[in-house]
């Protein structure tokens, strides 16, 4: 058997080319080139996108990396370690062995073989001229053609199966550098002398990753052929055409995920005793409440941004039912629900999702949930606790003196060391404290009534809704918010020498009345997302095709 | 009193000011709208079966005999005559099926209830010309007058008695079972309450649905779920009623709801209780729990206790069909037949318990309901 490796052939060369590239000390960091390995998530729409989405993608990834808030920002710092990479090897071989079995073969291999049992060059260059390009996101030369075709017919010769040719380059194909990270490689700009620029596959690919979270369609890769990214008025037409495909739902829920940290939810633990109804079930649901909730209200309905946490309308299944305790007539699947005027929800903040991600498993955490609202949606970094807090009191509802959290918290606070931090979370996190660890409303805690009110940066609140109203009206939601975007978009935390780009994106985001779609197009359009170091001396440049 | 099927929606103000009620909702209302008259409270029933007292004094003469060939029922007779269950307890073709015909056959008597208490309800008073002649429990409170005739039949089943040496409450743990896997479903909705504590008109609706009722992992019904009403009108049933010191009373009513029978079992048949009236205390967790008495069908109440098709139960569980059948025509005691004399129900009693739940009407019940009024 032939190594997976000899069937990278150069593409590994290439790889290693355009990593050096990411080497260059003396370049500013908004202008490195970068690598940014696939998510989890990217490589799973990249699949189904490539071959369908019956394409079953089995086995575990390497962890994502989650850096400045951001699992995107991450991407840029992680490797393919050995264990890893018998993982990705594990996942194509499976990948491969699917896309060209019986059932999937006369729609992913565009002809048929003379023979099944023998090598067939003809065919088998068909489909790596097919398939080849769209796992890679850019063409491949004829060269490359040529020795990936080589490898199909040894294998094909040493199996007797033609498909198995076809399924071990694909394979290949699959643990290439290429296809599993989103490598920048750069051309000289020819309207600027000695200076370099992106090639347009890798444009495309910033471009389809960062609006649809999966691999750039044949249409864009066409766009490319003809130079149209190079030119405003080309990439602004495919800018356009992918923010009204559907496929960008699927990229906005890919950015709300990560800024959410829904990544998180899956490990999210409640003790039954305390949540009988706490389930996985709910925990899926209660993410698709919130995404269906955003894109709904940011797309369907071109909504502000800033409403999503004031929004009454959401949606609901029976089993989220449950805990919010509503009606839902849908007897199955989903159903558009709305708050009424006088709900204790009301926004983003009083989803299940958000109420439960932020807490430990058998209460409600004020501090944990303040430290999210800090850091997810205003972008304000809070401190890791000293090592030595002792959380007993916190942890002691017995003290008849202390029976709410908030009096605990209180107590807890009284050193200084702790203070100064929870006086910036603790209020946002007592406000929701009318839900449970499970975001379950209530209205006391061991007896006595909670007390919801507090003040976040000057703005006071009596309950979680007069929350979402202070968050709605607080100018660091919306910084937030446009930062974030950025980020995931370039894969890198913005820095200072980002500012007058990001200033200008905010400025854009409020005359536009806070729309995200407008957003992500003037983030899609501008130079700024694709661009990288102003000298050819900075990087080595590769070829535009492999 | 609010009328029926009216267009009504929890509002979610009613949680903030501690009303634990779910209320119906019909399937194509997607947002709340303020409840305009009376509040509406749901519930799903978690445990409905017979109330069963177990007396010590129920059982002189032993348990009921079963079919020769059941593990705990040796043939204590030899059969004698032709058509006897325990000589023929199958025809070569199934027509003359000794639990489909049981009054075919002849079989010697069942061993009965003779206990003095139990629980139920008084349901004959000033109606006995109504009635057949029978002997009345005293209720488990010490209530006189208490008919449950069919406890007299089925008291002393092996497979209905808690301390039998075998099938213990083998058949309450079957319908509970049944129940918590979801094969049946059984909706209670009190409407129109203006006061949940006295209210002397609300109209009290009893439905099956198709959803199964959730039971969290230590089998406890959870509440608030919301649940369908089926749509099948047979199983819609809508009694009067009031509310005193928050016991929900009914007047009497005919019930017919959807009744498992058991998976491969032939004959599906309701559960049919004529005069059928509740008694139920509103719990301050929002649940409720009570009684049902009422005079159960004697051929429903027989097919769906005993006549289980071709099967193994008489003999494991404790019974012969033809003595069954004829112990419940013995006993029954009301709905009398003005040309035969016959009774054709019996008195019994169920017990309920049942957690809050959302009960959904489907939108085309609403719209036949409006149109209708």
């Amino acid at each position: 058997m032939h190594s997976l490796q000899s069937a990278c052939l150069g593409l590994c060369a290439t790889f290693l080319l355009a990593s050096c590239g990411s080497d260059g000390g003396a370049i500013a960091q908004t202008a490195t080139p970068e690598m940014r390995r696939l998510t989890e998530d990217e490589y799973r729409h990249s699949i189904a996108d490539l071959f369908g989405a019956d394409i079953k993608v089995i086995g575990r990834f390497e962890p994502d990396l989650r850096r400045g808030g951001l699992l995107a920002v991450g991407t840029s710092e992680v490797a393919v370690t050995r264990a890893g990479f018998e993982q990705y090897d594990n996942l194509a071989r499976n990948i491969a062995a699917q896309v060209v079995d019986e059932k999937h073969r006369k729609t992913s291999v565009p002809c048929t073989p003379v023979a099944a049992k023998a090598p067939d060059d003809g065919c088998a260059e068909q489909f790596i001229r097919t398939v080849g390009p769209r796992v890679l996101r850019r063409p491949l030369n004829d060269q490359k053609v040529g020795a990936l075709t080589a490898v199909a017919r040894r294998e094909a010769e040493t199996s007797r199966d033609f498909y198995a040719g076809l399924e071990f380059v694909l394979a290949g194909l699959l643990v290439a550098p290429e296809f599993l990270f989103r490598v920048d490689v750069v051309e000289s700009d020819p309207t600027r002398a000695g200076a370099t620029r992106l090639d347009g596959y890798s444009k495309a690919t910033r471009l389809s990753y960062f609006l649809w979270n999966t691999t750039p369609d044949e249409v864009l890769l066409a766009a490319v052929a003809r130079g149209e990214l190079d030119t405003a008025k080309g990439l602004a037409r495919q800018v356009d055409r992918m923010l009204a495909s559907p496929r960008f739902e699927t990229g906005v829920r890919a950015f709300f995920a990560d800024m959410l940290n829904f990544d998180g939810l899956a490990a999210v633990t409640k003790d039954p005793q305390i949540y009988p109804r706490f389930s996985r079930t709910v925990m899926g649901d209660a993410e698709e409440q919130t995404l269906r909730t955003i894109t709904g209200h940011l797309l369907a309905g071109r909504g502000d941004y800033r409403d999503l946490f004031t929004t009454r309308k959401t949606f609901m299944t029976r089993t989220l039912g449950v805990v919010y305790r509503v009606p839902v007539a849908a007897e199955t699947g989903w159903q558009s629900f709305e708050f009424s005027q006088n709900d204790p929800r009301a926004g983003l903040l009083t989803q299940i999702s958000f109420l439960t991600l932020h807490g430990p498993a058998g209460r409600s955490s004020p501090t944990l949930r303040g430290k999210a609202v800090r850091e997810v949606f205003l972008c304000q970094k809070v401190p890791d606790p000293p090592g030595n807090v002792d959380f007993t009191p916190l942890e002691d509802a017995t003290n008849p003196a202390m029976k709410t959290v908030r009096n605990r918290l209180m107590a807890h606070s009284t050193n200084p060391a702790c203070a100064g931090c929870h006086k910036i979370m603790d209020p946002m996190g007592l406000a929701l404290e009318n839900f449970d660890g499970l975001g379950q409303f209530r209205e006391q805690e061991n007896g006595s009534v909670i007390d919801a009110s507090g003040t976040l940066d000057g703005a006071q609140f009596k309950n979680a809704v007069e929350l979402g109203r202070a968050m709605r009206d607080n100018p660091a939601t919306v910084s937030c918010l446009v930062r974030n975007v950025a980020g995931y978009a370039i894969g890198r935390s913005p820095g200072r020498e980002d500012n007058a780009w990001l200033n200008d994106l905010k400025a854009g985001f409020a005359k536009n009345g806070h729309r995200l779609p407008d957003l992500m197009r003037r983030i899609a359009t501008s130079d700024r997302f694709y661009a990288i170091s102003t000298t050819s001396g900075d990087v080595k440049v590769a070829g535009g095709t492999h | 009193m609010s009328c029926f099927a009216r267009h009504i929606f929890q509002t979610s103000a009613a949680l903030i000011l501690g009303v634990t009620a779910a209320t119906h909702v019909h399937a194509d209302a997607v947002k709340s709208t303020p409840q305009k008259a009376g509040e509406t409270r749901g519930f799903v029933f978690t445990y409905f079966w017979y109330a069963m007292s177990y007396g010590a004094d129920d059982c002189p003469d032993g348990l009921a005999i079963a079919l020769p060939g059941g593990i705990n029922a040796p043939p204590l007779y030899d059969g004698g005559r032709k058509g006897r269950a325990i000589s023929r307890p199958r025809g070569p073709s199934g027509e003359d099926d000794q639990c489909t015909t049981p009054a075919a056959f002849e079989d010697p008597p069942m061993r009965t209830g003779k206990g003095r208490t139990a629980y139920g309800m008084n349901l004959d008073e000033g109606a006995e010309a109504q009635s057949c002649p029978h002997e009345n429990y005293t209720g488990v409170d010490g209530t006189k007058g208490v008919d449950n005739q069919l406890y007299r039949v089925l008291g002393c089943i092996n497979a209905y008695r808690p301390e039998a040496h075998f099938q213990g409450n083998v058949v309450r743990d079957f319908v509970v079972s049944a129940r918590q896997d979801g094969q049946v479903t059984t909706l209670l909705e009190i409407s129109g309450i203006d006061d949940p504590r006295n209210d002397n008109d609300v109209t009290v609706g009893v439905y099956s649905s198709s959803n199964p009722t959730h039971y969290d992992a230590e089998r406890k019904g959870v509440p608030y779920t919301s649940l369908t009403v089926n749509k099948n009108p047979r199983w819609h049933n809508v009694l009067r009623g009031k509310i005193v010191d928050g016991v929900v009373m009914t007047e009497p009513g005919d019930i017919r709801l959807d009744h498992y029978q058991g998976e491969g079992l032939k004959d599906h048949t309701d559960m049919y209780i004529r005069g059928a009236r509740f008694r139920l205390t509103l719990k301050p967790d929002g649940g409720m729990e009570g009684t049902m008495a009422g005079y159960s069908d004697l051929e429903a109440a027989y097919r769906m206790e005993f006549a289980m098709g071709p099967s193994v139960l008489p003999k494991s569980w404790g019974w012969t069909c033809p003595s069954a059948y004829a112990a419940m025509k013995k006993f029954a005691d009301g709905y009398r037949d003005p040309k035969t004399g016959q009774c054709t129900a019996l008195s019994t009693a169920y017990q309920i318990e049942a957690v809050p739940a959302f009960v959904i009407h489907p939108a085309d019940d609403a719209q036949t309901a409006e149109a209708a009024r």
